[in-house]
């Protein structure tokens, strides 16, 4: 893997990752919202689909880490 | 350490109470500049992150520290208070492992205070965007003066990172005000007691005037003792009598009878670091007006919750003695019978006591200290070694005078005034002043003096108010022998109408062997008409057949019972001779037992004696076992508790106290329910035979519930940030870890202190050979500096390089490195450094990149050399291994059999002994015998390989 090519695959991590956090922190203030109205429940539709865009998210964020292993195991052998 | 007044930066914040139970919320507010942490400040930390630490005087005045339980800094923790009520009859405390707990005894003053307070921002530079500022009304805009600004931009300059032993910023910090801090080393505390001591105070060690207060609690009242500052050589210190409550178990470096500390700024936590403008912060979010701090230490102890135990509403923050002692409260005021005084003070002025001590560095020294009207106690030590006071005034309803109380002050004379005692040191100019008395010539100590003087002034004045209560008045046949004696003014103007009593009962109560206050009991007795033969007169003015002494004996018993009990006990054990001295608390401890019961006391004392801890020990418990005297039993009803009893229910606690703390969880599901004790200890039984028989929680092996999809998606919200945490940890490790190479130009200046950098001679001024490797980088054409950056960019390797362009060859004189990439080095060899191989693997796997990183810039220059001299190509590259820091890196190299030289004026000292050969041209070499013009003759191994390959 050339230093240009590492550069940019480590910079894209970067950015997939702050994009996955600033996903997670939206969440989180819409799950606020929700439990501050006192209305989670399993009839409210919007709170599975809260439930499954979390879900999602940390499927991502587990991706990107990996991701992140394996170009660290990669460069670390090189 | 800069004299600046930093409180015209505070902002008074709301002081909040929080009591949950079920789904009552009490809040209870006050608008304080200084408060303590609440659970609420706290939300977020992990155990470890909320441990806090004590500084070294905070441990002197008495805080509970231990060794068991580290900070995130590595030092010992303490436990802390908070505002938040666990019960509305409990406050809550952190432990010392980081845990949330209670603690039923408001009396232990072992807690450490961590002040929180807020600074203001100014209104410009709050970041926010108009959009926001008018949707938030409520932000608001502080007004800045120029000194505001002076003084939060040397705040600023103080910022720091606060990093753990991984190098992970944990918060950061700023330096504000100043306060007593760590203690000195032994030789400076000796020499600074020595200069003490010899009396060359103006000379070296000058007293700057001000002193630090801290408090001592005994017998539910507080007496505060002074700690003096002085200046040596260009520092503040303080000297310090330890606190009757220091444990010297918690620190064994604090050995000395008296302790000097050094006083240091005090280093204060960012508590919204994320939310800070970004003249602060770079990414900080601008949205806070306000930065919230904590201090990051505990830094005073032994001030308890409260003084008594008695009343609920004393369990509540805004009515705690440590709202009062940070806010600057007297803590005299604090009394039992004013328990709302600190509640009362919702509006404190805040300009005395440990706000103005610690954040004024600006304040005005005191030099004649009046002690004031509700102090009635002065401590032991209370003005140890303030030289530069020049008078105290005491006044007369002071009941306590301790050992050694003006030790070190340096009085010369003693005298009265109206009916204040004045200690001072100059010869009284008011004419009124009597009594005067040089204290060289009292054949008694000054307390004796003070405390004879004080005695007949408090009885004096004691009795005149009870008898003004009772309309009874002195006879005029009395008032001649009255006037004899200053203290009985009160009387002058009074008539007796007492009984006739025997004297004889009277000296046998008040006990023959109390010889000081049997003088004043005569006196007393005389003046109220107890040796009177005279019967009292009725309404009409008829003699009446009861005699006078009567009258007055039983009403001298009446008033002494009332106000002096316990005192022939205290004399008592004065007058024993014991190591430890005697404190307050004790003598009323062991005054519990009637006089029959005294051996007990020779008892303990023979035990202290020989094992101090005993006495310790028996403080302790005593001060915790007086908070199970008076309680609420379960149907809410006050009740009291013989002592007997009180102890027997101490000791049962104290055998489940450590359960108790580690049951927290059952409390925290019973506790609301105000069920009996009786009950939580079946319950904490129970739990303790299944954990101790090792019973499966559950019958399946695992837990088995239905989540909710709240429960699911804090679940997953929780995973999801553990991740991301931890991904984020990844990350930064691989940027951490990019290392690249750079032939540093040689008209760069860092070339002079390359050095610096990376922790060797190479500096312009060194007085060793890196002088003239300096040189030769910066002067000589042949000779460049190889260095590595990290990803920040700083300098953290390099190598020096010769280049002997006429045979093709170059020499690296070794490899350096910055401390913080080195390995454990010892001595190995003269002159040489060995490695240790058996060091961090992380440390190693760096190092390793380093030296890839050079092995880079090595074959890059090769590569381009050659380009540039196609007929004389570079034909090997050499590194010394004198100093070499990447030693064990360049080991598995060929080493060089035929030195290669390098002109004597560049001093390559490392390169001269051993060489290891980085790179050569080709292996299949033609030798080549080369005789060297600059130095001997050697010879050189020459290849022909066309690209350049690091030989290995």
């Amino acid at each position: 893997m050339t230093e240009n090519l590492k550069k940019e695959k480590l910079y894209n991590l970067i950015v997939s990752l702050d994009q996955k956090a600033q996903e997670y922190i939206k969440l989180c203030t819409e799950f606020d919202i929700l439990k501050s109205q006192k209305n989670i429940n399993l009839k409210n539709q919007y709170c599975v689909e809260l439930q499954e865009r979390f879900t999602k998210n940390l499927e991502d964020i587990i991706k990107i880490t990996e991701d992140i292993k394996k170009f660290k195991y990669k460069t670390s052998n090189n | 350490m800069n004299n600046r007044d930093f409180r015209s930066l505070f902002v008074k914040k709301k002081t909040v109470s929080i009591y949950e139970h079920a789904n009552d919320r009490i809040t209870v507010s006050g608008n304080d500049y200084l408060s303590i942490p609440s659970r609420e400040a706290l939300k977020g930390l992990s155990a470890e992150q909320r441990r806090v630490s004590a500084t070294d005087f905070a441990i002197l005045t008495g805080a509970d520290t231990t060794k068991q339980y580290l900070t995130n800094t590595g030092k010992p923790s303490a436990w802390y208070y908070l505002t938040s009520q666990y019960f509305y009859n409990r406050p809550e405390t952190v432990y010392k492992d980081g845990e949330y707990s209670v603690n039923d005894i408001l009396y232990d003053n072992t807690s450490v205070l961590c002040p929180t307070f807020s600074l203001k921002l100014p209104g410009e530079s709050v970041r926010v965007t108009l959009t926001q500022r008018l949707l938030n009304n409520n932000i608001i805009r502080h007004f800045y003066t120029a000194e505001d600004y002076e003084r939060l931009y040397s705040l600023l300059e103080t910022l720091s990172t606060q990093t753990n032993n991984k190098g992970e910023t944990l918060y950061h910090t700023i330096e504000l005000g100043q306060y007593p801090k760590n203690s000195v080393d032994n030789n400076l505390n000796n020499t600074l007691e020595t200069l003490f001591n010899n009396g060359k105070l103006s000379q070296e060690l000058k007293p700057t005037g001000l002193t630090y207060t801290m408090y001592n609690h005994s017998s539910n009242a507080f007496a505060p003792k002074f700690v003096p500052e002085f200046e040596y050589l260009g520092k503040k210190y303080v000297r310090v009598k330890p606190s009757a409550s220091f444990n010297p178990l918690n620190a064994e470096h604090l050995m000395h009878d008296i302790q000097w500390v050094e006083v240091e700024p005090i280093k204060c936590k960012i508590l919204n670091w994320a939310k800070l403008p970004k003249f602060i912060n770079p990414k900080g979010s601008g949205i806070a007006n306000t930065i919230e701090l904590m201090t990051e230490d505990g830094i005073i102890s032994g001030v308890p919750y409260f003084p008594q135990d008695m009343f609920n509403v004393q369990k509540q923050y805004f009515n705690s003695s440590i709202r009062g002692f940070i806010n600057g409260l007297n803590l005299c005021e604090i009394t039992n019978a004013v328990r709302s005084s600190i509640k009362n003070n919702d509006n404190f002025t805040c300009f005395s006591g440990l706000f103005n001590e610690a954040f004024n560095t600006a304040r005005e020294p005191v030099y004649d200290y009046v002690i004031p009207n509700n102090q009635k106690i002065i401590d032991d030590y209370a003005f140890n070694g303030c030289v530069h006071l020049n008078s105290i005034t005491l006044h007369p309803q002071i009941t306590h005078i301790g050992e050694n109380a003006f030790a070190g002050c340096n009085f010369e004379y003693i005298y009265k005034l109206d009916d204040q005692a004045i200690l001072s040191k100059n010869y009284p100019v008011n004419k009124n002043a009597y009594d005067i008395i040089k204290i060289s010539e009292l054949n008694q100590s000054i307390r004796k003096h003070l405390e004879t003087y004080i005695k007949n002034s408090s009885v004096c004045i004691t009795l005149s108010k009870k008898l003004n209560k009772e309309n009874l008045v002195v006879p005029d046949k009395f008032l001649q022998e009255i006037a004899k004696y200053p203290a009985f003014n009160d009387f002058a103007n009074g008539n007796f109408h007492f009984f006739k009593m025997e004297l004889d009962n009277l000296l046998t109560k008040v006990g023959v062997d109390n010889a000081i206050y049997l003088d004043t009991y005569y006196k007393v007795a005389y003046a109220l008409g107890c040796f009177s033969t005279e019967y009292i007169k009725d309404k009409n003015g008829k003699d009446t057949p009861t005699p006078l002494c009567q009258k007055a004996s039983s009403t001298l018993f009446r008033l002494m019972n009332q106000y002096f009990d316990f005192k022939s006990l205290n004399d008592t054990f004065k007058n024993l001779s014991v190591d430890t001295k005697p404190n307050q608390l004790f003598v009323r401890f062991i005054s519990l037992s009637n006089a029959d019961r005294l051996p007990n006391v020779e008892m303990l004392i023979e035990l202290e004696k020989n094992n101090k801890e005993i006495f310790a020990k028996t403080m302790t418990n005593f001060n915790k076992a007086i908070g199970f005297k008076k309680y609420i039993d379960e149907k809410g009803i006050p009740r009291k508790l013989s002592w007997e009893e009180t102890f027997k229910k101490f000791y049962q606690y104290k055998e489940n106290i450590e359960t108790y703390h580690s049951d927290l969880e059952v409390m925290k599901v019973l506790g609301p329910l105000q069920l009996s004790n009786q009950v939580i200890e079946k319950v904490i039984k129970f739990r303790n035979m299944a954990r101790n028989n090792n019973l499966r929680k559950n019958i399946l092996g695992k837990e088995l519930k239905e989540e909710t999809i709240n429960e699911a998606i804090e679940r997953i919200k929780n995973a999801t940030r553990t991740q991301l945490i931890n991904a984020k940890e990844e990350l930064q490790k691989l940027c951490q870890k990019q290392f690249t190479y750079e032939f540093l130009d040689k008209y760069d200046p860092t070339n002079a202190i390359i050095g610096t950098y990376c922790n060797c001679c190479a500096n312009i001024n060194s007085a060793s050979y890196g002088s003239d490797i300096v040189k030769a980088t910066m002067l000589s054409p042949d000779v460049q500096n190889l260095v590595i950056r990290d990803f920040k960019g700083d300098i953290i390797a390099k190598g020096a390089m010769y280049v002997n362009e006429e045979y093709g060859y170059a020499v690296l004189n070794d490899f350096e490195i910055n401390e913080k990439y080195k390995t454990n080095e010892i001595m190995g060899l003269p002159g040489l450094y060995y490695t240790e191989t058996n060091d961090e693997k992380e440390k190693e796997q760096t190092r390793n990149l380093i030296f890839k990183a050079l092995q880079k810039g090595i074959r890059d220059f090769v590569k381009e050399y050659d380009k540039l001299h196609p007929d004389k190509p570079m034909q090997k590259v050499n590194v010394g291994l004198g100093f070499n820091r990447l030693r064990e890196q360049c080991e598995p190299y060929e080493t060089e059999k035929n030195l290669l030289t390098i002109p004597q004026e560049y001093n390559f000292k490392d390169a001269e002994k051993e060489q290891k050969i980085l790179y050569s041209r080709d292996d299949k070499t033609t030798t080549n015998t080369n005789t060297n013009t600059n130095t001997n003759t050697n010879t050189n191994t020459i290849s022909k390989n066309p690209e350049p390959e690091m030989q290995r």
